[in-house]
């Protein structure tokens, strides 16, 4: 009885520190993988002033593969990969869609797709960011690419570079094209 | 060059805390007897002191120890030689260089630091450029290491005092003692290699940087830089703590004399945990703009849990100092003060629960930190439970008595420290377990903690009235109804005035008005009804003791503490607004003018600093200046907060940024009683050095006397 009482503070001890030690190598930047293979999570965007059409999840999930890239107007990053999100519209064969993320003022996104040019088939606006907070959004720009479910594949945290489209994102489409 | 002077100090705490942990122990008599038989001890001793380094170190030791007249009675084997004094002084100046090596680098700038070129920057003030060596991971254990190095010479100094004469019932005490010395060597040892491995402050790069990424603005703060210090003093005592504790177990003598031995480091690292909290309290009440003095965050936490064992500790080391019992539950308490502080530190450093990923708050590797702390608590524990059933409890306790208050006492309080445990890690084991992300929040800590306090604070009302063994329950009631029937009034006015309002500050409100109530009587009862033999009240204050009148202090100020925490959670009144120059702003019964930003410059940073003039009764009381401040070398801004301490409560003023209409958002808060928050922490902290300082007072007067 006396035994069994006295062992309890290291058993506690021992699961706790097991629990650490075998986490040790775990970096916690694999938390943007959180959603990955889970479906994308709800939500319905209004339209960007002047255009008709909105974002939600019903435009992901029409069977066929998707991106949705997250971008916001006062984003330096998102103007550098901007170019290479237009290339991938050409390239890639799939929709592209846009979350314009925590604007300001709404037409500050209208004016810098005016200005840089308008790769998205439609771009869903989320001022409060809220959606983004339900996609696991850290910074912008971040980029997903879904499938035909509507189940998040891939996650690229950051600008994307050549390399990062040819290497990464293109062949993964690709593969989920099937 | 500096640095490198400082490097090789590092390296030889090491070694010479090893050879502390070596000396100390029980081989030491192996070696010292084995060098008696084959009588070659002074050759030795003088070939080894001869040796350059840490050799003049470990000679000292062991010129004693091996000296041939030491070893010859058994009595005197056991004896410790007074001249290995000299290892932890030895150890101790070799961190104050070390600590000094790291400071001189930051002060003149050494950009070929990594350490120095990621915190620091030629524009940083003298001030923070000495406390930026504080609050890196490498600096902060360093600091840690200077910490445990000085706790262990005044512990040395402590036990050498009182083991002058060797006798033949000494022979435990000094076995008790040296092993503890041993342990803290240890201790010291692994502190110093986890330096090393982990995040070396002292590495150099070939190329270094024309200047400093500058430091984190939030860091540049006097609090901050004055947590620190607190926090690693208070985690020393706890290590001395431990290092009894497990010498306490090694040789069954966990009794009286081990809980007088314990006394003054339960109390100086309760107090100076204590001290840390209360400072980081109040930095995230002015600093940050938001002003909330608790958010349950990591760095929080992981002080509150080994505080809380602290506070256990003070207890039931009462306990055991006065009637030999709960020797299992002090030892358990011993040794997990001091490995959940080590646990927090690991928690805080290693960035395990940063909402941000790893490449964007670029933590150090704390690998070592948790091997460390693997190795060492897993022994501790292990030692424990062969151990801990051995010790005899001869005497019991009636369930009526101090003592089971006390014990009560300490087993809530340490069931809150593994609920707040289970909340900080819960996130974490929760993404490794199945990747989900969660955050625990005050509402998680508040719906369980709250079980475990209403009681305890009920229980903290009567139990210092409780006699020692065995007590009535209708002897209680006698000498508690005073106080019942104060707080009894005091309860119902609350909750009658203020119905209308969440009823759990008013709890919180009505017991700490028992608190209140029965300390102040229970010191009224004795100050007034004690047997007069003709002599003052003042004789009678200090008949009380120290102790005494520490404790009440100490209850007094929680007691104030809750009731302030309360009370402005519950009247809090918060004015959010578009201000313009000229603006008057009406909060509780302060009027605030606001008067317009003027821009400045301060030493590293530009400010937009407003100004508010605050009224009272039309009359004008103080000006109040929030700051907006843009730190250029990283680009980013804080916000300071101005806070008046009124006597009814705190003013708590910050600015934001300039809103669509023009006008300036101000964010305004009257917290009423909440200067009863800082004076209950500040009060608490007075009733814990009362403890200390009469001690030391009491000892130099002793000593004073040439014939004591």
């Amino acid at each position: 009885m006396r035994l069994s009482l006295a062992i309890i503070p290291l058993v506690l001890f021992a699961a706790l520190a097991g629990v650490f030690l075998l986490n040790i190598d775990k970096d916690s930047s694999v938390v943007p993988s959180v959603l990955i293979d889970k479906p994308a999570p709800d939500f319905s965007l209004p339209p960007l002033p002047g255009a008709d059409k909105g974002l939600s999840r019903a435009d992901l999930t029409k069977g066929e593969v998707s991106v949705l890239n997250v971008f916001a107007s006062w984003c330096i990053p998102c103007r550098a990969e901007h170019p290479l999100i237009k290339r991938m519209s050409r390239e890639a064969g799939v929709p592209i869609y846009g979350l314009n993320y925590k604007e300001k003022d709404p037409q500050d996104g209208v004016k810098w797709l005016e200005e840089l040019g308008n790769p998205y088939q439609a771009v869903g606006m989320d001022l409060s960011g809220r959606t983004g907070i339900d996609f696991g959004v850290y910074g912008v720009p971040e980029t997903f690419i879904i499938d035909g479910q509507g189940n998040i594949k891939y996650k690229h945290v950051g600008p994307i570079s050549t390399e990062v489209l040819e290497n990464v994102l293109l062949p993964k489409i690709a593969e989920l094209k099937g | 060059m500096i640095a490198e002077f400082g490097h090789f100090a590092l390296l030889l705490i090491l070694v010479a805390g090893f050879s502390q942990a070596l000396l100390f122990s029980p081989i030491r008599l192996t070696v010292g007897r084995i060098a008696a038989a084959l009588s070659f001890g002074p050759k030795t001793a003088a070939a080894v002191s001869g040796n350059a380094g840490t050799g003049t170190v470990s000679g000292a030791g062991l010129d004693a120890d091996e000296h041939p007249d030491m070893a010859g009675s058994p009595v005197e084997a056991y004896a410790l030689p007074s001249n290995m004094i000299a290892l932890p002084v030895v150890i101790l100046v070799l961190g104050l260089i070390a600590q000094a090596a790291l400071i001189q680098s930051f002060i003149v700038s050494d950009f070929s630091l990594p350490i120095v070129a990621g915190i620091s920057h030629s524009s940083t003030p003298l001030l923070f450029r000495v406390g930026a060596a504080f609050i890196t991971d490498g600096g902060a254990m360093l600091l840690w290491v200077l910490a445990t190095a000085l706790a262990n010479t005044v512990f040395a100094l402590q036990v050498f005092r009182r083991s002058s004469q060797p006798d033949t019932s000494a022979i435990v005490q000094n076995q008790f003692t040296a092993n503890a010395l041993s342990i803290l060597g240890i201790v010291i040892t692994v502190l110093a290699v986890v330096t090393l491995v982990d995040a070396d402050p002292f590495l150099r790069e070939a190329v270094a940087p024309l200047d400093g990424r500058g430091m984190n603005p939030q860091s540049q703060d006097m609090l901050r830089i004055l947590r620190e210090p607190a926090l690693y003093l208070g985690l020393a005592g706890l290590a001395v703590i431990f290092a009894v504790t497990v010498s306490g177990l090694a040789v069954r003598k966990i009794d009286r004399g081990f809980a007088e031995t314990l006394r003054p480091w339960v109390m100086g690292a309760w107090l100076l945990l204590g001290l840390a909290i209360a400072i980081n309290a109040y930095r995230s009440y002015s600093q940050q703009a938001w002003g909330t003095w608790w958010y349950w965050d990591t760095a929080e936490n992981s002080l509150l849990i080994p505080w809380l064992l602290a506070t256990a500790l003070v207890h039931c080391r009462a306990v055991l100092e006065k009637t030999e019992t709960l020797k299992s539950w002090t030892a358990f308490l011993g040794i997990s003060a001091f490995a959940l502080g080590w646990f927090g530190v690991y928690l805080t450093q290693s960035d395990l629960l940063s909402p941000l990923p790893k490449m964007l708050t670029q933590s150090g590797n704390s690998t070592a930190l948790l091997i460390g702390f693997c190795v060492l608590f897993s022994a501790a524990y292990f030692l424990f439970w062969r151990q801990s059933d051995r010790m005899a409890e001869q005497k019991a306790f009636g369930f009526v008595s101090r003592e089971s208050g006390m014990f009560v006492n300490s087993v809530t309080l340490s069931l809150m420290a593994a609920v707040i445990l289970i909340g900080t890690i819960y996130p974490l084991v929760l993404r490794w377990v199945d990747g989900e992300h969660i955050t625990v929040g005050a509402p998680f800590y508040v719906t369980t903690l709250l079980p475990a306090i209403l009681p305890l604070m009920f229980i903290m009302g009567f139990a210092p009235v409780l006699r020692w063994r065995q007590d009535e329950l209708w002897l209680i009631g006698r000498r508690m109804k005073l106080a019942a029937i104060l707080s009894a009034i005091i309860i119902l006015f609350v909750s009658i005035r203020f119905i209308e309002l969440s009823p759990l500050p008013l709890i919180g409100l009505g017991l700490a008005g028992w608190i209140l109530t029965s300390s102040v009587s229970d010191l009224w009862a004795r100050l007034w009804h004690q047997p007069d033999h003709g002599e003052s009240k003042y004789r009678n204050l200090q008949l009380l003791g120290p102790r005494y009148i520490s404790m009440t202090l100490s209850h007094i100020g929680l007691a104030i503490l809750i009731a302030g925490g309360s009370a402005s959670a519950v009247w809090e009144e918060q004015v959010v607004l578009s201000a313009r120059a000229g603006q008057s702003i009406q909060v509780g019964p302060y009027n605030l003018q606001y008067e317009g930003v003027s821009l400045l410059a301060g030493e590293n940073y530009a400010t937009r600093q407003a100004t508010f003039i605050l009224y009272r009764n039309s009359l004008p009381l103080e000006e109040l200046f929030p700051e907006i401040r843009y730190y250029p070398i990283r680009g980013t801004e804080t916000r300071e907060a101005d806070i008046f301490h009124g006597r009814d409560g705190d003013v708590h003023v910050s600015v934001g940024d300039r809103s669509e209409d023009g006008g300036r958002i101000v964010t305004v808060r009257f917290l009423p009683m909440m200067p009863w928050v800082w004076g209950g922490m500040i009060l608490m902290l007075i009733g814990g050095s009362v403890s200390i300082l009469t001690r030391i007072f009491l000892r130099i007067r002793k000593n004073g006397v040439p014939a004591s």
